[in-house]
């Protein structure tokens, strides 16, 4: 009897039984992160116009300095958004920088940027983006993800700013796999069950409000992915048994997220709690160790406040009532829902989503996860992941709150931290890790389609015009 | 004799074509479900050439999207945008008629629409048919001359309070700011406000290098979310291209600001450090668009643009489900 076997083309191609799990991680990051690059039109990504038009600069040559003082004169004749290129840049000349923003600009008119964006103004290319959204830009952020990005366009290049933009991207793409593998790795080390491991990456690769960040030209993604690396390294410090190294690592690793993005701060406090989880073989002196880890906290804190400052971050507060102003904004509802809302996922610059009431239906996920987290406590076990991780997610969202402005992205340097938690929840229901694992997963998988096809394909693509 | 026998597929295959099909049965519940709400038309903005609405010149838009879309039958047209306050939106007058005839399908009067600066026209069913040309062209209703509408203006966060003030909460009594303006005949402006008490300003409007204003008036601003101060005057003519500058004397402090939330504070935090003196700038090159319009016609179905690169995100987000289900297969 002659077996005609189902056409294998597919089947071979696609099954490998023997698959590593951080592989099939890496896998779904990367089909997501396709699903995002494919159907995330060009410049949707947010403040991207302003990050692209910083590696931009690097691209060709020019590096960021601190950036001086900026006449009055140049104040009153130029757009804002020229005029802190130019502080940022002493190398550019004025007609170089304003070229390049009148080419940005009109490539965002090609891409029918106005008609994506529910608030921007409804004008035809201005000669500057600034006419598009008066006095954003990027030029205050610190430059490190910029740096990278500019050296990976110059190796790229591409003859249009839409070209030059979607291979900027793929870098995205790149820290995007990066930051799921690390956090498998992170969740391998703290929680050892593969099935926990899995359901932390996998839950990193599926959520929408990350995988976005695959597609977009912004620090935002690096900044993810050093937090996921620092939490890998912290996780390693006590459980490796090479924990110096780690702990080296982790400070290379803290350094660079300071230089990437001020919502990373809370990884400056990373050395002092890797210093408190040495191992005993390893201390030497346990308060040693402590020490080593403040100092050198309190020495990157040091470095990152005067790079940010440097900077003009318009993270830091101007002052204590401005610092008190914007907390009790970022207390307030709107900023909570705003807050949730992104979580669940938007495009369109945050103006297009599902309606209120399907994100709050989603949100109440968080509600169900924090059951199974709670019934996990009295677990020997997990108490020094589980505060750890609690108290990285609770510092993450005391500084969104700080800001003023409730916005994931804000929050997703403490993704790591969330996925384990994540993790740890799913163990704590009933039924056991691999089933409940298996049915998050399909949820989560069920819901990154939901989104790809309702919010993502359906919502930012156009009216016909003609 | 050999008999054929089929096998079951492999799971990853087998969830594949089951997510595949599940896509795309989403994909088309999601169009069925767009078409049901309003079709954007903003692809098409509407481009004022003058400061008003005229007799001799009513403002006239194809409705292209009808064209392409099939029949349809066209409820209700909404006109976002900025206009003055006075007079009120029943002096606009819509009708609809087919390109190349002289009587309208159906004509509606205005009426203030759901948010501030909207006009909304009720036409009743009205049957558009495919492959025809139709036109919405705007005008003064019965007995009126004419109808003043202004173009927005986007203010830059750091002529406004916060970025003006000593701190965030300070918002200031006066306000000064450079303009270019777009219009042909300039009658008026539309400052975005944040959420506040009710105010009341006079404004004083002056050309470049002129100390002498050339217009100038009070206008009120009422309390709430959402609030726009809204200035009109007598129309400037020949401005398109000039610099004027707009001076603010609000009774009480105001802010004035555009943009998404937050964007005020950013400004002002990117402009403080070396430059601490930029604050008392004032700020010139502001640019008017055309008036921020959008029409918007309820109905329809959006037809909307897909090119390879859309159905194949629709295929990987197929593929992605199979692979999430599969990885977790992993487990046992």
């Amino acid at each position: 009897m002659a077996r005609l076997a189902f056409p294998p083309v597919l089947g071979q191609a696609l099954i490998v039984k023997e698959r590593s799990a951080w592989a099939w991680v890496a896998l779904v990051a990367l089909l997501h992160g396709l699903c995002w690059h494919a159907l995330l039109p060009a410049w949707q990504g947010e403040d991207e116009p302003w990050h692209y038009e910083f590696a931009e600069l690097v691209s060709r040559g020019h590096l960021p300095s601190g950036g001086g003082d900026v006449r009055a004169e140049d104040f009153e004749r130029n757009p804002q958004a020229l005029c802190e290129i130019l502080r940022r840049f002493p190398t550019v000349e004025r007609a170089e920088a304003a070229e390049l923003q009148r080419d940005i600009a009109a490539s965002m008119d090609r891409a029918r940027w106005t008609e994506r964006v529910d608030f921007a103004p409804r004008i035809a290319a201005p000669s500057s983006y600034d006419g598009y959204a008066p006095g954003y830009n990027a030029a205050n952020q610190p430059p490190l993800a910029y740096l990278l990005t500019g050296a990976w366009i110059a190796m790229l290049g591409g003859p249009t700013p839409e070209a030059r933009l979607a291979r900027a991207r793929v870098l995205s793409l790149v820290w995007f796999i990066g930051t799921c593998i690390a956090i498998y790795a992170a969740a391998r080390a703290w929680l050892e069950l593969e099935a926990s491991a899995l359901a932390a990456g996998l839950s990193a690769a599926l959520l929408p409000a990350h995988a976005r960040a695959a597609a977009c030209v912004t620090n935002d993604t690096l900044a993810v992915l050093l937090g996921a690396l620092a939490c890998l390294c912290v996780a390693r410090v006590a459980t490796s048994a090479r924990p110096r190294t780690w702990f080296a690592v982790l400070l290379a690793v803290v350094a660079a997220g300071a230089a990437t993005k001020t919502t990373t701060a809370i990884w400056l406090l990373a050395p002092a709690v890797a210093g408190a989880f040495m191992p005993a073989a390893a201390r030497g002196a346990r308060v040693t160790w402590i020490a080593l880890g403040l100092g050198a906290s309190a020495a990157l804190g040091a470095l990152a406040f005067g790079l940010w400052a440097s900077h003009h971050s318009p993270a830091l507060p101007a002052s204590l009532d401005a610092a008190a102003g914007r907390l009790e904004r970022g207390l307030g509802g709107a900023s909570w829902l705003d807050l949730g809302s992104t979580l669940v996922g938007r495009t369109g610059w945050n103006t297009r989503g599902f309606p209120r009431a399907v994100e709050l239906t989603l949100l109440a996920s968080i509600l169900v996860l924090a059951v199974g987290f709670v019934r996990t406590l009295p677990w020997r076990e997990n108490r020094a992941p589980a505060l750890f991780c609690a108290v990285a997610v609770a510092a993450q969202v005391l500084l969104v709150a700080s800001r003023g402005v409730g916005s994931a992205r804000y929050l997703m340097p403490a993704l790591a931290p969330m996925c384990v938690l994540v993790a740890l929840a799913l163990r704590g229901w009933p039924g056991g890790t691999r089933v409940t694992t298996r049915l998050w997963v399909g949820a989560l998988a069920g819901y990154a389609v939901l989104f790809g096809v309702w919010v993502l394909w359906s919502g930012q693509w156009l009216v016909v015009s003609s | 004799m050999a008999r054929r026998v089929f096998v079951r597929p492999p799971p990853l295959v087998r969830d594949f074509a089951i997510a595949l099909v599940v896509v795309l049965l989403l994909a088309w519940v999601a169009e069925w479900a767009a078409a049901r709400t309003w079709v954007d038309v903003r692809t098409q903005p509407l481009e004022f050439t003058s400061g008003a609405l005229t007799v001799a010149t009513p403002l006239t838009q194809e409705i292209s999207v009808v064209e392409r879309a099939g029949a349809h039958e066209l409820a209700r047209i909404e006109l976002a945008g900025h206009w003055f306050d006075r007079p009120a939106p029943e002096a606009v007058l819509a009708q609809i008629f087919e390109v190349g005839t002289t009587a309208p399908l159906s004509k509606a009067t205005g009426r203030a629409g759901a948010s501030v600066g909207t006009i909304d026209f009720e036409f009743g069913r009205l049957e558009l048919l495919p492959k025809r040309a139709y036109e919405l062209r705007l005008s003064p209703g019965e007995h009126i001359e004419r109808v003043p509408f202004a173009p927005l203006v986007r203010v830059r966060a750091r002529l406004g309070a916060r970025a003006a003030a000593e701190t965030d909460t300070e918002p200031r009594l006066r306000h000064e700011f450079d303009i270019v303006c777009a219009s042909d005949e300039w009658s008026g402006f539309v400052l975005p406000m944040p959420a506040g008490a009710a105010n009341s300003a006079r404004f004083a409007v002056r050309g470049a290098d002129e100390q002498a204003p050339l217009r100038s008036g009070t206008f009120a601003v009422a309390a709430g979310l959402g609030r726009h101060a809204f200035a009109a005057f007598d129309p400037l003519p020949d401005s398109r291209g000039r610099r004027y500058s707009i001076e603010l004397g609000f009774d009480q402090p105001a802010a004035l600001w555009s943009g998404r939330r937050g964007i005020a504070h950013a400004q002002l935090h990117g402009t403080r450090g070396p430059s601490p003196n930029l604050r008392a700038l004032r700020r010139a090159g502001t640019e008017f668009g055309p008036l921020d319009l959008v029409l918007r016609a309820e109905g329809g179905s959006p037809t909307r643009p897909r090119g390879v690169r859309e159905w194949v995100g629709l295929v990987l987000l197929a593929l992605l489900f199979a692979c999430a289900l599969a990885a977790t297969r992993r487990i046992g």
